[in-house]
């Protein structure tokens, strides 16, 4: 590890305003994942307009943060109420939730927030003394292997959401083309703009985002009578959302329950996290499921887990959270994002003029430890707020759904609007948030879109200088590319196998 | 397919095919990329369309996450015997939220429509009258309908008034938005400093 790029990285987030701006974003995540129908990723995209005017590492700090916070506060209403405020928090309910029937709702909420916490915390730190590593393994990578890792990016998506091989390589591949909108790298004749100056940078991202993940998930809610409190029943609610306060002197023994009682699950789970976030777009939503599969297959007692048992808990909350480090490395070092709020957190980066990828990663190595750094700093937050503020957050899904929408719509209209100052890209909000709401309803991934986007550009410039070094061979010339094109290969052929199994075997 | 799911289709290939045919008005190393993108793209909705046309559902087998859930997540009964937790992929239209919906009836037309329709039009009234009017009375304007669209109460929708104005002028004094400010150069509202 280099001594001085760690300090010159740390101090960048080590000022006041930095600190302070980590706490507000640890708290406002947890308000965010824990409010019904946001969620971390359309918070985030929400607040990047506000952070503007903030300096560079105090926006990112708040905005890791907010991620933090986020991935945590949707575990609330998981164990809380059977509802799970993000895609990855589903595995949180399995356990945490019979947990909180049995009247040990404090139990599980305790044993999550310390869950995650560490998880983020010890993550991070892995990943600031694997630092030196990281490196070495990004200088492998040349405009070939950048070109392949891009593409990858794209067909990875049908195996890591919920979506079918071949929407998914659709909307893929349409936003890959979308992304050709504006000035290509290799000549200066903009295109596809209609004669829209405003296109000629081409499609507004941050807009994009807040009308895809925001304005679209307000259309798919206003329908709904009542609150997700309803879900439950009176009594259950009550219990949950009246909680009570608890005191400190029963964490000892919760850290006990994690890290002695329970060691080989904490680190099971961590590090299949830390695997999945280096993954293109998986991100929590897949990790929490597979550690808790894991820990499931792999105990004697599994006929226990789903009636809570605690390895559940801690699997999944130590699963979701262990990826918030990790999903930012692929982001980093190749300017891909390893979920879909690493995609938004690219965006916050882009708009403060940060560009990841392989040349920032490895000439500017003390902005990677910065962002570790913060992220560490925002677990160490995590436990405070998590265990004075959690059982309170869960009165958040007593606000009714046609109440919250209006709100988030105005954000959206006014944060696309304040960016640019530009009508053009509220319009494009706009036509993206309906878009997006059809793609939500019909299963279309709204991740495959920005992954299209964000992946395009480095596709398009990378294929283009590789081309221009040699013919198509070029791309498995050394057995690194030949590794990389067969998991390209292997991505697709895949889950196609599997579908056409999975047709197959009722007939057999 | 459902019309809306035809549209989105529809917007995909529109797109796709119109792309492709003004891309070939570029230089050939800049059109060479999306050209490729808009085949790919044309290709895959092509073979979407015909999956629905023989039934064919491919997403079960490549879902290895809903695999996993399908057998981690335990289903409650409920008392007819029917699932009422199910936290496996959710079904077009649903989006795994039980609670009911009511339609908004017009005043005047004295018709149903949904309140997701009633919304799309409204978004589509608060671009109009940003461009017409600016950000803050547009989004005064938005709020106003919307609470009484979907029936807010009277308390909650003045909360959410205010709201809206602390946030605008929020983004007026921290980031100097103009709020006043039309698209258009028909005419110019006064511009407010804040």
């Amino acid at each position: 590890m280099s001594v001085d790029a760690f300090v010159e990285g740390a101090q960048l987030v080590l000022t006041w305003q930095a600190l302070l701006f980590i706490f507000v974003g640890v708290f406002l995540g947890l308000v965010l994942g824990a409010t019904p129908g946001i969620g971390p990723v359309p918070g985030i995209a929400l607040l990047l307009p506000l952070t503007i005017e903030f300096e560079p590492w105090v926006a990112l700090s708040m905005l890791f943060a907010i991620y933090i916070g986020g991935m945590y506060g949707g575990a609330v209403t998981a164990i809380l109420l059977n509802v799970p405020g993000t895609a990855g928090a589903i595995a949180s309910t399995f356990d945490g939730y019979p947990l909180s029937l049995q009247g040990r709702a404090n139990y599980a909420i305790e044993i999550s927030v310390l869950a995650s916490s560490f998880g983020t915390i010890i993550s991070a730190v892995v990943l600031i003394l694997a630092m030196p590593f990281l490196i070495e393994l990004v200088s492998l990578f040349g405009t070939v292997e950048y070109a392949l890792i891009a593409v990858f990016g794209i067909t990875i998506i049908p195996l890591v959401s919920q979506d079918s091989v071949g929407k998914a390589l659709l909307i893929g591949a349409f936003g890959t083309l979308l992304s050709t909108v504006g000035m290509p790298v290799m000549t200066a004749t903009p295109r596809f703009t209609l004669g829209i100056l405003d296109l000629s940078d081409g499609v507004a991202f941050v807009p994009v985002l807040l009308g895809i993940f925001a304005l679209a998930e307000m259309l798919k809610l206003v329908p709904f009578e009542g609150t997700l409190n309803d879900s439950a029943s009176e009594s259950e609610a009550k219990a949950a959302t009246d909680g009570g306060y608890r005191t400190l002197s029963t964490i000892p023994d919760r850290l006990a329950d994690i890290f002695v009682r329970n060691p080989l699950t904490f680190v099971k789970s961590l590090s299949i996290a830390m695997i999945v976030g280096l993954i293109p777009a998986a991100g929590g939503a897949v990790s929490n499921i597979l550690a808790y599969a894991l820990e499931k297959g792999t105990a004697s007692d599994s006929e226990t887990f789903g009636t809570g048992n605690i390895r559940g808990v801690i699997s999944a909350e130590s699963a979701n959270s262990g990826t918030i480090a990790s999903t930012l490395v692929p982001l980093l070092g190749f300017g891909i994002p390893g979920s879909p709020t690493a995609a938004v957190i690219l965006g916050g980066m882009l708009m403060h003029g940060i560009n990841p990828g392989p040349g920032l990663f490895q000439e500017s190595v003390h902005f990677s430890y910065a962002t570790f750094t913060a992220v560490a700093i925002g677990g160490v937050f995590l436990i405070v707020i998590g265990l004075l503020t959690a059982t309170q957050m869960a009165r958040l899904t007593r606000l009714r759904m046609s109440v919250i929408v209006a709100p988030i719509v105005v954000l959206c209209f006014v944060g696309s609007y304040a960016l640019a100052l530009s009508f053009f890209d509220v319009a494009q909000a706009l036509v993206a948030g309906l878009v997006g709401y059809l793609m939500i309803k019909y299963n279309y991934s709204i991740v495959a879109l920005i992954m299209g986007l964000i992946l395009g550009p480095i596709m398009e410039e990378n294929i283009h200088r590789a081309l221009s070094l040699g013919d198509a061979s070029i791309f498995v010339g050394t057995p690194l590319r030949i590794f990389l094109v067969g998991l390209i290969v292997a991505s697709v052929v895949g889950p196609v196998a599997m579908s056409l199994k999975s047709t197959l075997r009722p007939a057999s | 397919m459902e019309n809306e799911e035809k549209l989105l289709l529809g917007i995909i290939v529109g797109t796709a095919g119109a792309m492709l045919v003004q891309s070939g008005q570029y230089a050939p190393e800049a059109r060479i990329f999306p050209q490729a993108a808009a085949v790919i793209t044309l290709v895959f909705a092509a073979v979407i369309i015909v999956q629905k046309r023989i039934s064919i559902d491919t997403s079960g087998g490549s879902d290895l996450i809903s695999q996993v859930q399908d057998e981690a997540v335990p289903t409650e009964q409920g008392g007819d015997g029917s699932s009422v937790t199910d936290l496996g992929k959710s079904e077009p239209g649903e989006f795994r939220i039980t609670q009911p919906t009511s339609p908004y009836r017009i005043p005047v037309l004295d018709r149903d429509i949904s309140k997701r329709t009633a919304l799309a039009v409204l978004l589509s009234l608060y671009l109009g009258l940003l461009w017409l009017s600016g950000i803050f009375i547009s989004s005064v304007v938005f709020m106003v309908l919307y609470t009484s669209v979907l029936k807010i109460r009277r308390n909650v929708a003045a909360m959410l008034v205010a709201f809206t104005i602390v946030t605008l002028v929020l983004f007026g004094m921290w980031l100097g938005t103009p709020l006043f400010r039309p698209a258009h150069e028909l005419f110019t509202l006064p511009e407010v400093a804040l």
